[in-house]
């Protein structure tokens, strides 16, 4: 069912997603047209590609705030994009509407994501940002709840805004607690789309540091970024993806010192222009 | 050369004689058989009715919007929807004291209890707008905010619930406590069904003195002290919020 991947080092390691020919379609437009690929534990990989290309529907169908039109997606094995609906034998058992609901908010809390936007809560401080979804998902007591928070935001050297709102902060520091609020549901994936697009240039590095951190303590993660620089450094994998399939794959070095496709070229260039 | 003195006498005893005149008429109207206690227990119905009347508005519309809202956004419910906007249309689509007529002397002709059918009548009134006064906040609110919440493993009740009610909420409270001021002031036509409100209450002041100046502007004063309190009360918490993010 699922074969093993190699990560960058040649080890073959049992990927913890699988994405099986997943395809998505609004309408009738065709955003993704079959995509496969294995993400092993603590792999980090960087997915490029045009604007429009499908880069956010992917991270957002592996997370399911997407249903995909087809395709199959495992996590640690289960297979997920049916809601738990898939036994192991590969048949689908009936499933009320409230139980799959169940299954996929329990996948999702276990994979964290960060948006462009940042989407914090503003109606809240930083601190229950952060314990909002630990407290009422995990069911993990306040003071808990607040003690591992103030340790998270200790790591992104932001314990003194806990008392603050998300309007009070810059873009900067709403990603950092951004980041810092998926980590404390202690998740084994992470999706980045675009993290410091939205950000001023002078900010983008704290951002990426945090990252470059998170990658460092073996976090899998895949990221969709314009960070040439960062894919570089961190990224185990690169997928360029183009039309809705991925084009090509490799490490960093080949895929941006040898492209094989003209597509891929023409994009790193336009985006190496900047 | 004008005659100070009494020119004084004279705007003096004009005064007297106006002091005396109102002096009687509110003796009449107010004092006399205690008739003031029309107005005292009246105010104690219209806010009797007006605040059970909000509560159960609150309930029913944000029960309404809750559906609605889903069903939009995930083609949920079906027929709740439908049931919904069967609601929201005959509510608003009628006028308040036919509702009334036919809450009283239809749908409850057996229920004897008049404040008890106001209630139901001016809830359920209340509740279509606050219905579309709530869906509109929620759909408000970026949908970023559902996307979050989601994706921290929150169901969609909890993340309605924690994220996007308490915003909506907040977003729309200027039209809430209007809705509420309009409710309040819309309970006047209570005594459509002999219910003795405030209003009910100056009118059988006036058919028992044949007074109509004073009983009815007695009880416009207390409907626009309730009414300014209130906007009073409201803006204060708006401030409030306002701070707060
Ligand atoms: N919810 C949606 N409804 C309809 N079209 C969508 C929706 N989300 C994305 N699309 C379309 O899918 C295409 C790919 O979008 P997206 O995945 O955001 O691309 P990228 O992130 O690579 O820029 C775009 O043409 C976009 O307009
Ligand atoms: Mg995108």
């Amino acid at each position: 069912m699922h074969s093993d991947a190699e990560n960058k080092s040649g080890r073959a390691v049992s990927p913890i997603l699988e994405v099986e020919d997943l395809k998505k379609r609004f309408g009738r437009l065709n955003v993704l047209n079959g995509i496969s690929t294995k993400i092993a534990h603590g792999e980090v990989v960087v997915m490029i590609g045009p604007s429009g290309s499908g880069k956010s529907t992917f991270l957002r169908c592996m997370n399911l705030l997407e249903r995909p039109t087809s395709g199959r997606i495992w996590f640690g094995g289960e297979e997920i994009s049916s809601g738990g609906a898939m036994s192991s034998d590969g048949s689908l058992q009936r499933l009320s509407h409230a139980r799959r609901e169940e299954n996929v908010n329990r996948y999702r809390s276990e994979i964290g994501m960060v948006f462009q936007h940042f989407n914090l809560f503003p109606h809240m401080t930083v601190l229950d940002n952060i314990t909002l979804a630990p407290r009422k998902v995990l069911g993990m007591p306040a003071e808990e709840a607040e003690k591992r928070a103030m340790e998270l935001l200790a790591r992104v050297g932001l314990t003194d805004k806990a008392g603050n709102y998300p309007s009070q902060i810059s873009g900067g520091q709403k990603q950092r607690i951004a980041i810092v609020r998926s980590l404390a549901m202690k998740p084994k994936v992470m999706l980045f789309d675009e993290p410091t697009s939205a950000l001023d240039p002078e900010m983008v590095g704290e951002v990426l540091s945090v990252m470059k951190a998170l990658a460092a303590e073996h976090m899998t993660m895949v990221v969709v970024t314009h960070e040439m620089r960062f894919a570089a450094e961190v990224a185990d994998r690169v997928l360029f993806l183009d039309g809705g399939v991925i084009l090509e794959e490799g490490t960093p070095s080949e895929l941006f010192n040898n492209p094989k496709h003209d597509r891929t070229r023409e994009f790193l260039n336009k985006v190496g222009e900047d | 050369m004008i005659d100070f003195q009494n020119t004084f006498i004279g705007i003096w005893a004009w005064l007297a004689e106006r002091w005396d005149t109102f002096h009687t008429a509110f003796y009449l109207n107010f004092i006399k058989n205690d008739r003031w206690q029309y107005l005292w227990r009246g105010l104690g119905v219209t806010l009797e009715v007006a605040f059970f009347a909000v509560l159960l508005g609150a309930v029913l519309g944000f029960t309404v919007a809750i559906i609605r809202s889903t069903h939009d956004k995930h083609g949920r419910f079906g027929l709740l929807n439908f049931v919904c906007r069967v609601y929201l249309t005959v509510v608003r689509g009628t006028p308040m004291v036919v509702q009334l007529l036919i809450s009283y002397f239809v749908i409850f002709a057996s229920v004897n209890n008049k404040v008890l059918v106001a209630i139901v009548a001016f809830g359920v009134n209340s509740g279509a707008y606050v219905a579309e006064i709530i869906r509109s906040g929620i759909s408000s609110i970026d949908r970023g905010q559902m996307e979050a919440g989601r994706s921290l493993g929150l169901s969609y009740w909890q993340t309605l619930r924690y994220i996007i009610l308490p915003q909506a909420v907040k977003n729309v409270l200027p039209a809430l406590g209007n809705e509420f001021i309009v409710l309040l002031k819309e309970t006047s036509v209570a005594g459509y069904i002999a219910l003795q409100d405030l209003t009910k209450g100056g009118d059988i002041i006036r058919s028992q003195t044949y007074s109509a100046f004073l009983p009815y502007f007695a009880v416009a004063a207390v409907y626009l002290v309730m009414v300014m309190t209130f906007t009073w009360l409201l803006g204060k918490l708006e401030r409030r919020l306002q701070t707060d993010a």
